[in-house]
């Protein structure tokens, strides 16, 4: 189920919320939460839960024994757990299709689905057992508020990655204020807009733009393509990462941001403290610094970058243009640190932000391309054109969607506070307008995937 | 019970998780002509036109049948008729993850068209399987879908 769904709007939102309020006790609110959570995972697809709650109790107790017995042996076999069901469900087609490609053999491939939310559940886990390894927080007593810490439908399909300290003591002990209601539901209609009204079209765009040949492509359709798709990728998993903030809130409970108008950014470290910030600190925390960070030699920390940023595009999918994507930024972090990153802030910002996006735009094409070979070819339009700079395919695209990518522009760079920027009285009045042209476009439109949910 | 020993029961659930739903994922090696004579036994082919040549193939998804192992086709040369059946054997699963995709745009594409005039039409394919198992794609729009589709694992599954 998604959020933007009317499935979720109408009828499991409303009950949730109904039956989370009518109990007052938090253990109550807890089992409502985790019961929801449990229906809205099986929705697509029941069987994993199956799996989900099996790691959930693994994770538990692994948590209670570290406790009481801070061995490394017990960390490892924590991690090895959690890094074999990732690995096994979403990269043992890669691993084996790339051995097969290399060594030209023809190994069996078992078609495995991949359950959803598992890069994020998994990496929570991690967290949470390293945590409590060091000592950073102790280990949850009982397995209700642990079983809500990792389920919970707000942030289980897309994140954000929250820290279990970050809401430890939420878990157990929530104030619930009408205000954080009111509040949590602004903010869930912000991301509700994003989505539906901005994603959701810069996604009809993309996809005409996708279907041109890309081999007679404009230097001028290509970059509008990327840049269409740049801003479709920001608001959908910022507006459901918004949406996931919101619900949160609804429930009484804090998350952390998630983005923080990355386009804005003057650099490209600056754009991953902007961009999906719960998944750059996650593996600073618990990856990078690990393996020694920034306190070993010059030639180390450049193999740390590279090993992190690989993982990272990893993370985003199991294939090589994801890695290459991850790669891409590795390398242009190492060149910002060790060679361009004084020079860069010798220019004016206006330059430095579009260095950055420019730079950012051209790493969309990894992402976007389902091959390296389709990737080449498009950065080959984009900065060679096909020997054409403009053309009416172009111009005829860029006419028609130049207000959309304008308007879709603006909560990238502008951090759009509704009780800041909203006065008080066109509050409720603007966020039912929105929420009424969301239903709108969500009852007339059959485009609606969430880009984030292959992740 | 100690902790150890409940932490191992739950590797070994997870293990024995694993093995069932790799049992579940496994697809025997069958040819598509096998595929499309079971479901003769679901749905009444005759009224469709069989391609046979790969023109049509290239003609309506841009795909050429001599890269793949396999490809039974059928559907209907008028546009106004969208049902088809669609199965391609594939030499390894990422090329019919490429397939699949540029299937499901055409999908909604055509769908699109059909949206405003044809709303029988419309309805059909916005109810489309379109699926990759192994190394096979299925691409069915019909009204008996979800009966073709059963078929169509049941014979991958070597259960028919």
């Amino acid at each position: 189920m998604v959020f933007s769904s009317l499935t979720f709007l109408f009828l499991f939102l409303p009950v949730t919320l109904i039956l989370y309020y009518v109990f007052p006790s938090v253990t109550v609110k807890n089992v409502v939460i985790l019961v929801a959570s449990l229906f809205f995972y099986a929705w697509g697809e029941p069987v994993y839960v199956i799996l989900m709650m099996l790691s959930i109790l693994l994770n538990f107790y692994l948590g209670l024994d570290l406790e009481g017995n801070p061995k490394k042996s017990i960390l490892t076999l924590g991690i090895i757990a959690n890094l074999f069901l990732i690995g096994y469900f979403k990269y043992s087609v890669f691993l084996v299709e790339s051995i097969n490609h290399v060594a030209h053999l023809s190994l069996p491939v078992i078609e495995i689905g991949l359950p959803v939310g598992i890069s994020f559940y998994t990496f929570h886990q991690i967290s949470y057992l390293m945590d409590v390894y060091r000592g950073k927080n102790k280990a949850q007593r009982s397995i209700l508020p642990f079983a809500v810490y990792i389920s919970m439908f707000p942030q289980l399909i897309a994140g954000p990655i929250i820290r279990y300290s970050e809401i430890e003591t939420q878990l157990n002990l929530r104030i619930f204020h009408s205000k954080d209601f009111s509040e949590g539901s602004i903010v869930f209609v912000k991301g509700l807009a994003k989505k539906v009204l901005l994603a959701n079209s810069l996604g009809l765009v993309h996809n005409q733009i996708m279907a041109q040949e890309v081999g007679q492509m404009s230097a001028l359709t290509a970059w509008l393509g990327t840049t269409v798709y740049a801003l479709q990728i920001y608001n959908d998993f910022s507006g459901y990462s918004d949406m996931a903030i919101g619900l949160g809130r609804m429930l009484g409970f804090k998350f952390p941001d998630n983005f923080d108008r990355p386009y804005g950014a003057t650099s490209i470290t600056d754009f991953w403290r902007k961009w999906h910030i719960s998944l750059s600190s996650w593996f600073r925390e618990y990856v990078y610094i690990p393996l020694g960070g920034n306190r070993c030699g010059v030639g180390r920390q450049v193999v740390n970058l590279l090993i992190v940023w690989s993982l990272t595009g990893l993370w985003h999918g199991a294939a090589w243009n994801f890695m290459f994507w991850g790669f891409y930024y590795g390398v242009l972090l190492i060149l910002e640190k060790f060679y361009f990153g004084k020079i860069m802030e010798r220019l004016p910002v206006l330059i430095r932000r579009i260095i950055t996006f420019s730079l950012v735009l051209i790493g969309w094409v990894f992402f976007f391309s389902s091959t390296l070979t389709e990737a080449g070819s498009y950065l080959k339009a984009m900065f060679l054109g096909n020997g054409i700079l403009l053309d009416r395919t172009g111009i005829f695209f860029f006419l028609n969607s130049i207000l959309l990518i304008i308007v879709s522009f603006i909560p990238a760079l502008v951090k759009i506070d509704p009780k800041k920027n909203v006065p008080g009285f066109l509050k409720w009045p603007a966020a039912a307008l929105l929420f009424i042209l969301c239903v709108a476009f969500l009852v007339g439109e059959s485009y609606n995937p969430f880009l984030y949910f292959r992740f | 019970m100690r902790l150890r020993v409940k932490e191992i029961i739950v590797i070994v659930l997870i293990l024995a998780f694993i093995v069932a739903n790799a049992s579940q994922s496994h697809y025997i090696d069958t040819d598509v002509k096998t595929i499309v004579t079971a479901m003769e036994s679901v749905t009444d082919l005759s009224e469709m036109d069989v391609f046979t040549d790969g023109m049509q193939l290239k003609k309506d998804f841009s795909l050429n049948e001599n890269d793949y192992d396999g490809v039974v086709y059928y559907g209907h040369e008028t546009i106004m008729n969208s049902e088809k059946i669609l199965i391609i054997k594939v030499k390894n699963s990422s090329q019919g993850r490429v397939i699949l995709e540029e299937l499901i745009k055409l999908n909604d594409k055509t769908a699109k068209l059909f949206q405003a005039y044809a709303p029988d039409q419309y309805d059909l394919l916005k109810h489309a399987v379109l699926e990759q198992k192994g190394n096979y794609v299925l691409y069915v729009v019909s009204e008996q879908a979800k009966d073709l589709e059963a078929t169509f694992t049941k014979c991958i599954k070597g259960k028919v």
